[in-house]
């Protein structure tokens, strides 16, 4: 069995790789990912819990964590039959015109990718976009809803800092321009607001 | 606020949904936003989701802009009833 080697990778990259991983692995056969903290393996976590894919792990002599995920019928590609699809926020309104509809509007849309039969695997949310994950938004439930349906919520860094969010940041990770570029570029789908 | 409990909102426009979700925001009553379930109206128009515990304050706040109030039925949680209170 191939081990998926992110050490150094950062947020969403390690789910990511396991994941494109899964849709290749059949029902019942296992996945290893080896990352070096503990917020990845988590963050693995929540999406194999998500996936209904059985998870374990196991710390190294070397501070790194082997994730061993077995793949189940909804995580494999060729059960869903779907191609990945990566939803892009870059702001917090939808569309351009009145600030208020548009408001309203992305808060509208967030909560119809709850009822989507396959959730978003990713969702990034970039410039004003961050104002939606964190603290004072009231689409976090429906975030993290997504997020428990095995959804990646990961929101950039450089827009955190910028508006002063750093530590409001209420659901999903941090994550980088690298990352971001990275999930873009390998999505199935994107979905660009 | 579990989806199973919520009361759902109807207006009789996009702008009074506005409004009264910036009140209800204003006011620090948790709101939540939905599109209008096809149950619930022909119309293309904008929902609020409210916990049941906060309705009578938000009823005070919203008034006669309410045309409706739902809530969730049936195994899926995907059909809507008239709240009943």
């Amino acid at each position: 069995m191939e081990i998926i080697n992110v050490l150094g990778k950062p947020c969403p990259i390690p789910v990511i790789e396991a994941k494109k991983a899964l849709r290749k692995t059949q029902a019942g056969e296992k996945v290893q990912v080896l990352v070096d903290n503990d917020i990845s393996r988590q963050n693995l976590e929540k999406m194999a819990g998500g996936l209904g894919c059985p998870f374990a792990f196991e710390k190294q002599g070397d501070g790194n964590i082997l994730v061993t995920i077995t793949a189940a019928a909804a995580s494999s590609g060729s059960g869903s039959g779907s191609q990945s699809l990566v939803v892009a926020i870059g702001q917090n309104t939808m569309g351009a015109g009145n600030d208020d509809l548009g408001g309203i509007l992305i808060k509208g849309f967030i909560y119809s990718l709850t009822e989507l039969d396959t959730p978003p695997e990713t969702m990034l949310f970039f410039n004003s976009g961050v104002k939606l994950t964190t603290e004072g938004s009231n689409v976090i439930p429906d975030l993290k809803k997504l997020e428990s349906k095995g959804t990646i919520i990961s929101s950039c860094g450089t827009c955190l800092d910028f508006y002063q969010l750093k530590e409001k940041l209420a659901v999903g990770n941090v994550t980088n321009m690298y990352a971001i570029a990275s999930a873009m570029g390998d999505a199935g789908k994107l979905i660009n607001l | 606020m579990s989806d199973e409990e919520e009361l759902i909102l109807a207006f009789h426009n996009t702008h009074e949904a506005i409004m009264g979700e910036r009140k209800l925001l204003d006011s620090g009553i948790p709101v939540m936003v939905m599109p209008m379930p096809k149950p619930i109206g022909p119309t293309c128009g904008m929902c609020l989701r409210v916990s049941p515990g906060d309705i009578e304050k938000v009823q005070e706040l919203l008034g006669e802009t309410i045309a409706g109030i739902f809530q969730r039925a049936g195994e899926t949680g995907k059909d809507f009833v008239p709240w009943d209170t």
